[in-house]
């Protein structure tokens, strides 16, 4: 593997692409893949073919390591720099990270009106089994195993949310005083439960106050 | 008339929880929460099993909003809070990527989002205290997390699996 997307890879997975980290990757090199992407935009067919069938599999709460199985090793229709590049600003944006990614995606390869449409190839599986999950599950409310394993799945919930934490610490710890914020946003949101909005947004300027640019801090 | 109030409460809490979900969409599952709880659409238990399931089907996380639009107002709830959930954003988005190129060799970016994220830990160690004071009642359950947790950290299974298995192990050992 060139050594420039060995480093664009190391990035992406350091950054949150967890779910893709240790799998086997054998990819085009990057120049190759950005030619074959400047060649093939793919069919509207095409796109949402592809689109449902990741809405239908994409098991594990997040979806971009599945767009860049499909649109960079499968398909070269996004060179793996643009694929970092996606991936970065559906981070940055507010909203569900994996559609943010795809807007970028999409915006690129075929402009913002087919970009508006593919959010309902991406999402319609998923609603539609959780929608048979739901029904399913509240037309059985006595059953206590249905219950017992409700709670399972309640418990395992809770159990992803901690993990989540543990995963984004290797990130997170690229702030300074980043300890503090945690502290202080798991006392303000969890146990004083004061307002979500203003927690937010008080302690984010200031962990942004401590966190400025190099260059920008410098010329303070 | 009732019902459409119900619509609109739907509209307002999933398009502002959406906007809100900086850094991680976990960062908004307490607040989630508390605004679901607190307009009646489900109870604490309910919406901790929600969120369990929404991380057992495919798809992102934010599918959660099903369930709780079903239990809301029915297939119109599933609808409304499932597209106030993505659609506000999702066009943001776009507009976005359209700028992007004007700000992407900005320092800025990066800064903001590192600065972020601990705020965003914190919120959902916040939801993590606030799901588990009313839903973690015996000793199964609290194993059920640490399993979880360790396996998510210490393997490579797949989601469904894990979630699978919690599933099992709770309706044999939480019924």
């Amino acid at each position: 593997m060139p050594r420039i997307f060995r480093t664009k890879w190391a990035r992406f997975t350091r950054d949150g692409g967890a779910a893709l980290e240790g799998q086997h990757v054998d990819i085009k090199p990057a120049q190759e893949a950005r030619l074959a992407s400047e060649r093939s935009a793919p069919t509207l067919l095409r796109l949402t073919l592809v689109l449902l069938w990741i809405g239908a599999t994409s098991f594990g709460g997040s979806t971009p390591p599945y767009f860049f199985q499909e649109f960079v090793r499968r398909r070269s229709w996004v060179s793996p720099e643009d694929f970092t590049e996606a991936y970065a600003v559906g981070r940055l944006l507010p909203g569900p990270t994996g559609a943010n990614t795809l807007a970028y995606l999409i915006q690129s390869l075929r402009g913002p009106l087919i970009a508006a449409y593919c959010l309902i190839p991406y999402t319609l599986p998923s609603v539609l089994i959780m929608l048979l999950f739901t029904a399913l599950l509240t037309r059985a409310p006595g059953n206590p195993y249905v219950h017992g394993a409700l709670a399972g799945a309640a418990m395992a919930g809770i159990g992803v949310l901690v993990a989540t934490v543990f995963q984004m610490t290797a990130s997170a710890s690229r702030a300074r005083l980043w300890p503090l914020f945690i502290v202080a946003a798991f006392l303000s949101g969890g146990l004083l439960a004061t307002n979500f909005f203003l927690t937010l947004l008080v302690l984010s300027a200031l962990s942004l106050a401590v966190n400025l640019p190099e260059g920008r801090r410098s010329e303070e | 008339m009732m019902h459409y109030r119900t619509l609109i409460e739907l509209a307002l809490v999933f398009a502002k929880l959406s906007l809100l979900s900086i850094g991680s969409s976990a960062t908004i599952v307490g607040q989630m929460q508390r605004d679901v709880v607190a307009h009646g659409w489900m109870t604490v238990d309910q919406f901790s099993q929600a969120f369990g399931l929404s991380q057992s089907t495919p798809g992102s996380g934010a599918v959660i909003a099903v369930p709780i639009g079903y239990q809301a107002a029915g297939l119109a709830g599933v609808l409304v809070a499932f597209g106030a959930f993505y659609v506000p954003t999702f066009l943001l988005a776009i507009l976005v990527t359209r700028l992007w190129h004007r700000v992407r060799t900005s320092r800025w970016p990066n800064a903001i989002r590192i600065a972020v994220l601990p705020v965003a830990m914190g919120l959902i160690l916040g939801a993590v205290y606030s799901l588990g004071r009313a839903t973690v009642r015996d000793v199964p359950s609290f194993l059920v997390i640490v399993v979880t947790v360790v396996l998510i950290l210490r393997t490579k299974l797949p989601m469904v699996m894990l979630m699978g298995g919690a599933m099992a192990a709770g309706a044999v050992f939480l019924h």
